[in-house]
């Protein structure tokens, strides 16, 4: 049975280490994801810490008053999971598999059904079965039309499953940890001033497959932060921080929402391991390294063929890039921290950044 | 209630001798209905039952026989006038416009024009296009007037007998092909309230809404579509004005899909209101598919017989509608 271990969560921006303050468990205890293990003070308040897996604790790796750094392993736990994010992403233990095919297939396939261009077209559907979605409260926009019209009927309605052909956006009820991670995570997001440019230029060649463009797009972003080091920088302490290396956090969309593991982008980064990094994010599986701190932010949401994105900042980060569509042109959003940053100086990463597509 | 099968027209004879008999207010007149008959034979022998002074022969004026009619009836008179072809009304517009229809509120209510109007409508006779017309929408679109169209023998009668009770002008507009029809009618003299249409038959596919032949080619073609597994309700409209939509409305909500079916040419037609009536009410969310008119050419009748057919619905083209409906959207 796998080891697993429980480690100090990072539960503010600024929280680098954490004071264990009373254990909630013992050793040979079988926990759940979710119970309480331990209380823990950071800098600012006293927080209780929740197993991320579930199964028999083997040891606790610490006692009341140690300073524990974030990361570090508090619990080992011996798990069935060998999820390291102890399935948080994982789907709903009845939901049929057949579904979650269906579901990953929405995501990945190329936007070629009318009904879900948003930004272009209202959905067509006869007043009976608009006036059943409004009374069983769905949107018409998750509901698929069987006439070849694709003009959605009454009977559509009817026999839509909700669990079915729905968007993981739309999940919020089994999306409630990913949702409460990222409410903890962006808690400081708001205090970045921030202000998104958008770029557009003649379509460049580039993959149709996500994950292949994703790689090409985050090798060309990383070298523009390099080429402006002015530009990748964190602001603290009012002054300016340059970061040494380039960590995209690369948002990928997987059954219960978005994850983002934070990929070092180096020279010597072997594309095939980025590729199967970027893989297994989207079977929600992360490794515990690629959970840390990122300096910059890349989302490819070209699918959904955006007139422009205005990003939020993740600290330390001081720019995100947004690839909104990729034909007939390349159109993408830059985001950036205003204190590090100006719109002039933003044109230009984003010149070097189509160059390095080029 | 006793019942025989006898034809529309002898249904509308005795309509008007049943009427007569009860009350001896109530007279006819018209061009050629005395010895002769009627144009189409619906007076038939009632000269020689009732006399000359009840069964009065008029020369060929239509604004003269409605001019008469009016001034009899305002002064307590039970007039039922013939007119011989629907399109000669024409001639007497101004006498059922501009008199009949509105003296009762011109004068403060103080008097009423009790007065039948009854009129042969529709092609189908080779009669070309001055006398083939379906012109009921004009006299629907007059506030005053009632406008009935019976589809049925038996309400041929009922229809006709409540329209001589009415206080108030009432056109009956009688389809020349249904004359000879024959159907179930009862020998008592008995009413069908105006203001009420007629569910003929009930079915969950859709509902077939039809005025005048029209309700016969469409229980027609509910027997063609049964026998491929479709069932559909079909409704006969009845009364025209005023209008009772609430068996509509309930068989629209049912199905989802209706055909407003109708011999006259469709722009402005009276289905353009039944679809209005539809579209503007909580049947609206109801529909599955677009309101469908299926309806008569907007041309003159055509003499030629092939034309004439080809420009008003038939049974097959009511079929047809049908499928098409169900195919949407």
């Amino acid at each position: 049975m796998p080891q697993v271990a429980i480690v100090m969560p990072k539960m503010s921006m600024t929280m680098t280490e954490g004071e264990l303050l009373i254990w909630h468990v013992s050793v040979g205890q079988v926990i759940n994801a979710g119970d309480v293990v331990c209380e823990v003070a950071t800098d600012k308040v006293d927080m209780e810490v929740e197993a991320t897996a579930s199964g028999k604790i083997i040891s606790l790796l610490g006692n009341p008053g140690d300073v524990i750094e974030v990361g570090t392993p508090l619990v080992m736990v011996d798990s069935e999971e060998d999820d390291l994010l102890a399935g948080i992403f994982d789907a709903p233990k009845d939901e049929p598999q057949v579904i979650e095919d269906l579901q990953l297939k929405s995501v990945a396939a190329p936007h070629s059904q009318p009904t879900v261009d948003l930004a272009t077209q209202s959905v067509q559907a006869t007043p009976k079965a608009r006036a059943a979605a409004r009374e069983n409260n769905l949107s018409l926009i998750d509901i698929t039309p069987s006439r070849s019209s694709g003009v959605i009927t009454h009977e559509d309605v009817l026999s839509h499953d909700s669990s079915d052909s729905q968007l993981p956006t739309r999940d919020l009820a089994a999306r409630l940890k990913t949702r409460m991670a990222i409410a903890r995570a962006l808690q400081s997001s708001t205090t970045i001033p921030t202000f998104s440019m958008t770029f557009e230029t003649p379509a460049v060649v580039m993959a149709t497959h996500e994950i292949n463009r994703l790689v090409v797009v985050a090798s060309a972003w990383a070298a523009a932060l390099k080429q402006h080091p002015e530009l990748h920088v964190k602001w603290q302490d009012a002054n300016t921080h340059t970061f040494d290396e380039v960590v995209i956090a690369i948002s990928v969309m997987a059954q219960k929402g978005v994850v983002t593991p934070a990929l070092n982008i180096s020279n010597t980064t072997n594309v095939q391991d980025l590729t199967t990094i970027l893989e297994n994010a989207k079977q929600s599986k992360i490794a515990l390294d690629h959970l840390g701190p990122s300096t910059t932010g890349l989302a490819d949401l070209a699918d959904l063929e955006l007139a422009s994105m205005s990003g939020i900042l993740v600290a330390p980060q001081s720019t995100a890039l947004t690839i909104c569509a990729i034909n007939p042109v390349l159109r993408f959003s830059i985001t950036a921290d205003h204190r590090v940053a100006d719109p002039a100086d933003i044109s230009l990463l984003a010149k070097s950044f189509i160059r390095n597509l080029r | 209630m006793s019942e025989r099968i006898i034809t529309y027209s002898e249904a509308i004879r005795e309509a008007i001798a049943q009427a007569m008999q009860e009350d001896e207010r109530v007279f006819m007149l018209g061009e050629d209905i005395g010895v002769y008959g009627g144009a189409f034979g619906v007076s038939g022998d009632l000269y020689h039952r009732f006399g000359a002074e009840r069964i009065r022969d008029t020369p060929i004026s239509e604004m003269g026989i409605v001019g008469a009619a009016v001034g009899a009836a305002l002064v307590g008179m039970k007039p039922i006038v013939e007119i011989q072809f629907s399109d000669f009304t024409a001639q007497a517009m101004d006498q059922i416009v501009n008199q009949a229809a509105k003296i009762h509120f011109m004068l403060g209510g103080e008097l009423s024009v009790p007065m039948v109007l009854r009129a042969p409508v529709g092609s189908g006779t080779g009669a070309a296009a001055q006398h083939s017309q379906s012109l009921e929408a004009w006299f629907a679109h007059v506030p005053g007037l009632k406008v009935v169209m019976p589809a049925t023998a038996q309400d041929a009668k009922g229809l006709l007998l409540a329209a001589i009770d009415d206080p108030n002008p009432v056109i009956v507009l009688e389809h020349k092909l249904l004359y000879k029809t024959s159907g179930p009618v009862t020998e008592e003299a008995l009413r069908t309230p105006i203001g009420t249409c007629n569910v003929l038959r009930s079915g969950s596919a859709a509902v077939v809404v039809a005025t005048g032949v029209m309700v016969s080619r469409s229980l027609e073609a509910a027997d063609i579509l049964k026998s491929e597994g479709i069932d559909i309700a079909v409704i006969d409209v009845r009364t025209l004005s005023p209008l009772d939509m609430q068996p509509i409305e309930d068989a629209v909500q049912a199905t989802g899909r209706v055909l407003l079916v109708q011999e006259a040419p469709k722009h402005v037609g009276f289905m353009a209101e039944v679809s209005a009536r539809l579209a503007e009410g909580v049947s609206l969310y109801s529909l599955e598919a677009p309101i469908k008119r299926l309806a008569g050419w907007d041309v003159p009748i055509p003499y030629a017989p092939q034309l004439e057919r080809a420009v008003v619905p038939q049974i097959p083209d009511i079929v047809a509608s049908v499928k098409d409906l169900l195919q949407e959207p």
